[in-house]
């Protein structure tokens, strides 16, 4: 321990107790919810010679380093807490020494939660029947958190053939979840739906027009509480010609609402990134001042609606669309997946973002 | 009270008033608010945190204290002696990244201890004598970064990802550069932040051409990048997945909002490159590079400095093309840091049981 924590120990403790004279008793107290920690009865004042190992004591070789926590005495009790949560499942063992002949030793298995399989793949994206032969992206949106770091070993993507397509994600070892952990972004090798490029000959492209790909996730994928998932998941797509044209926004329909409480709708000529649609688009009263709202995105990714958290005013209104907004094989608004960036255009109307004019009429708005 | 408590009490309270030790009311030391620990960075007593999870970057004052001896001792079964240590099962440990702070010879390790909602931040360092102590990151003094909040007259923010996972920090001077990969956008932004942190971060969009994919890629993510100057010109050379390496002039990053790097190597599909450092050897300097599948590759200086001076690659060319690299005899290298001027700090794993260990290696023997 270090002085800053002997310090602090000794401050939060009350001092000076008057030390019960009963048998020494070790245990393990507390709950899943609070947390679990070590407890030491009858062994008098003073500090006690007390650590908690993993394992079972049959496992103690000497060897064993033993579990960080923080030792106070209260009243004659000592409580050692540890400094991580006991984790549900393992196996501690607790050992208080006095001397060579007064020894305890208590084992205890921290309880697993309940376990009750409740999460579920809420949806996939893109949330369409066809992608196109360079889909850029897939995501995994779960009904709750899920574990990180084990996505490669309950998640598979499989050819029509019901072939594994090994290495089609692009970043196998960095997960990326979204903050709440409860969406996973998968993103394709670019070298490898590119046609007629190292990658893709030697390794094969893992999506091929006119075949299907089949994602598929393993209920036995543990969630945030270590509980399985309550079913397993499949989405099977078929796979189109490749996208290499950017979304024209001249083909978009904007549909302003009919009534304050309505929303305003977008839709689209082509289902774009779900995720970017969603923080993408931003609504603006006429004064400049950001609307504030709820997206949704819905009909295949092809419908974008927002409805904001105060009913509408009369008035004119702007849709910021951000340039960066991409179909499903990362093609901006501003530009191609593969074209190069081009410092002349900085600035022009192609880098801005786009504006989009809706307006409620008095009579709408009541 | 007797009169030590109080003592003890008043220097607790002075020491949290000074910021250094957090305590929730009832006199519980509190974490910093940090959801994640992963890449580091060492500098004058500092160590350099990203969180990805809580998109903050954590600049932790754990000091550097003593001389470092000649040797380090190495230290097997790394993993098992942390997860007891932390009270979980080696499965459930998961090393991040590894800095060195060469004046003390102290290993620092940032760890995830599980992978569900109880999923915390560790911080481990293991000294010269081979011995492993937890570095408790409620006792640690510490000022942070918010990467995420973006200011409103930032323009270039706008586009920044809703989370992004912290890939490799450099201090260079007085700003950290930050790498990232968002979990949305296939983006590849440089982040700068003025060190000690004071203002906002200044963000730059990096483009290549990817000559195994014969295509621009504004997209492609950082994964590590090495500080190097190159013909008198301060640069950064960064590693990117199936593997480019490319140069960027840090004067011409400080005044883009875009730019675009020079590629001046491919060095093949399927891989993510993992940590660069540089490496002295008879006079001669090398970039020692690790990678996921690719084994640890030796390029020598001269090679770079002569890629540099050549135009960049513009076309699909093979999977060695640029630089001319020899095979370190290393082995499944997890995390590298430079010890000393002469002496690498390698993490690896061993083929034999899987164990990671930890030891210092002379550079004149890689």
């Amino acid at each position: 321990m270090t002085a800053a924590a002997t310090l602090i120990a000794a401050a939060v403790s009350t001092g000076c107790a008057d030390p019960p004279a009963d048998k020494p008793e070790l245990r393990f107290v507390g709950d899943s919810e609070t947390g679990w920690y070590v407890e030491l009865t009858g062994v008098g004042a003073g500090e006690p010679n007390l650590e908690i190992y993993t394992g079972t004591p049959e496992q103690l070789d000497g060897q064993r380093l033993p579990v960080i926590g923080r030792l106070t005495l209260d009243r004659g009790v000592a409580r050692w807490r540890p400094r991580y949560r006991l984790a549900a499942g393992q196996t501690y063992t607790a050992v208080w020494w006095r001397d060579d002949d007064e020894r305890l030793v208590r084992a205890f298995t921290a309880p697993r939660r309940d376990g009750a399989a409740t999460t579920v793949v809420r949806a996939v994206y893109p949330a369409v029947e066809t992608v196109p032969e360079n889909l850029l992206r897939l995501y995994v949106q779960f009904s709750a958190p899920m574990s990180r770091g084990r996505a490669r070993q309950f998640l598979e993507l499989v050819d029509a053939d019901g072939n594994v397509v090994s290495g089609a994600f692009v970043v196998p070892e960095q997960e990326l979840w979204s903050p709440d952990g409860d969406r996973l972004t998968l993103f394709f090798d670019p070298g490898r739906i590119k046609q007629d490029v190292g990658p893709n000959l030697a390794l094969g492209a893992p999506l091929r027009a006119g075949q299907t790909i089949t994602l598929r996730v393993s209920a036995d994928w543990p969630d945030g509480d270590s509980a399985p998932l309550a079913e397993g998941f499949e989405r099977t797509w078929i796979v189109g010609p490749a996208d290499r044209s950017r979304p024209e926004a001249a083909d978009w329909t904007l549909s302003a609402p009919a009534v304050p409480e309505a929303p305003v709708e977008l839709w689209l000529a082509e289902p774009l990134d779900h995720a970017l649609l969603e923080r993408l688009i931003t609504v603006e009263s006429s004064s400049g001042e950001r609307v504030h709202g709820r997206s949704l995105v819905s009909d295949g990714d092809r419908r974008w609606a927002f409805t904001p958290d105060e009913p509408w005013l009369p008035g004119a209104y702007l849709l910021r669309v951000d340039p960066a907004l991409e179909d499903l094989a990362g093609n901006s608004l501003s530009r191609l997946f593969d074209q190069p960036f081009d410092a002349e255009r900085v600035g022009t109307p192609a880098m801005a973002p786009l504006q989009l004019p809706f307006e409620l009429d008095a009579g709408a708005a009541r | 009270m007797n009169k030590r408590v109080l003592t003890w009490c008043i220097a607790a309270a002075i020491a949290v008033s000074l910021g250094w030790i957090y305590l929730d009311e009832e006199g519980t030391l509190v974490d910093p608010p940090m959801r994640s620990i992963g890449a580091l960075e060492f500098a004058d007593g500092v160590l350099f945190a990203g969180d990805s999870v809580g998109g903050t970057l954590y600049a932790l004052e754990v000091g550097s204290a003593g001389t470092a001896p000649d040797e380090f001792q190495a230290v097997s079964n790394l993993d098992a002696k942390i997860a007891e240590m932390l009270g979980t099962t080696s499965s459930e440990i998961f090393v991040k990244d590894m800095a060195a702070d060469s004046k003390s010879g102290v290993a620092y390790l940032s760890i995830m201890r599980g992978g569900g909602n109880d999923a915390a931040p560790a911080l481990m360092k293991v000294t010269p004598d081979g011995q492993v102590h937890h570095v408790d990151l409620a006792q640690v003094a510490y000022t942070r970064h918010d990467l995420t909040n973006a200011p409103d007259d930032d323009p270039s923010e706008r586009r920044n990802p809703r989370s992004m996972t912290i890939t490799d920090i450099e201090l260079l001077g007085d700003e950290l550069f930050v790498a990232g990969l968002s979990n949305e956008e296939f983006a590849s932004v440089m982040r700068r932040v003025r060190w000690p942190f004071a203002s906002a971060s200044k963000a730059t969009g990096l483009e290549i051409y990817h000559g195994a994919h014969a295509q621009y890629e504004t997209h492609a993510p950082i994964y590590t990048f090495l500080p190097l100057v190159l013909d008198g010109e301060q640069h950064l050379l960064a590693g990117y997945l199936c593997t480019p390496l490319a140069t960027f002039s840090v004067e011409e990053m400080r005044g883009a909002d875009r730019m675009r790097g020079k590629t001046i190597a491919e060095l093949g599909f399927g891989n993510v490159p993992i940590d660069m450092v540089l490496l002295e050897q008879n006079g001669e300097q090398y970039v020692l590079m690790t990678n996921s599948r690719r084994g640890t590759m030796k390029i020598p200086m001269s090679d770079i400095r002569a890629a540099q001076s050549k135009p960049s690659i513009e076309q699909e060319v093979g999977p060695r093309t640029g630089v001319d690299y020899e095979g370190a005899p290393l082995g499944l290298v997890v995390q590298i840091d430079k010890l000393r001027a002469d002496t690498l700090l390698i993490l690896e794993r061993m083929p034999e049981n899987g164990a990671l260990r930890l030891s210092a290696r002379p550079s004149e023997w890689i």
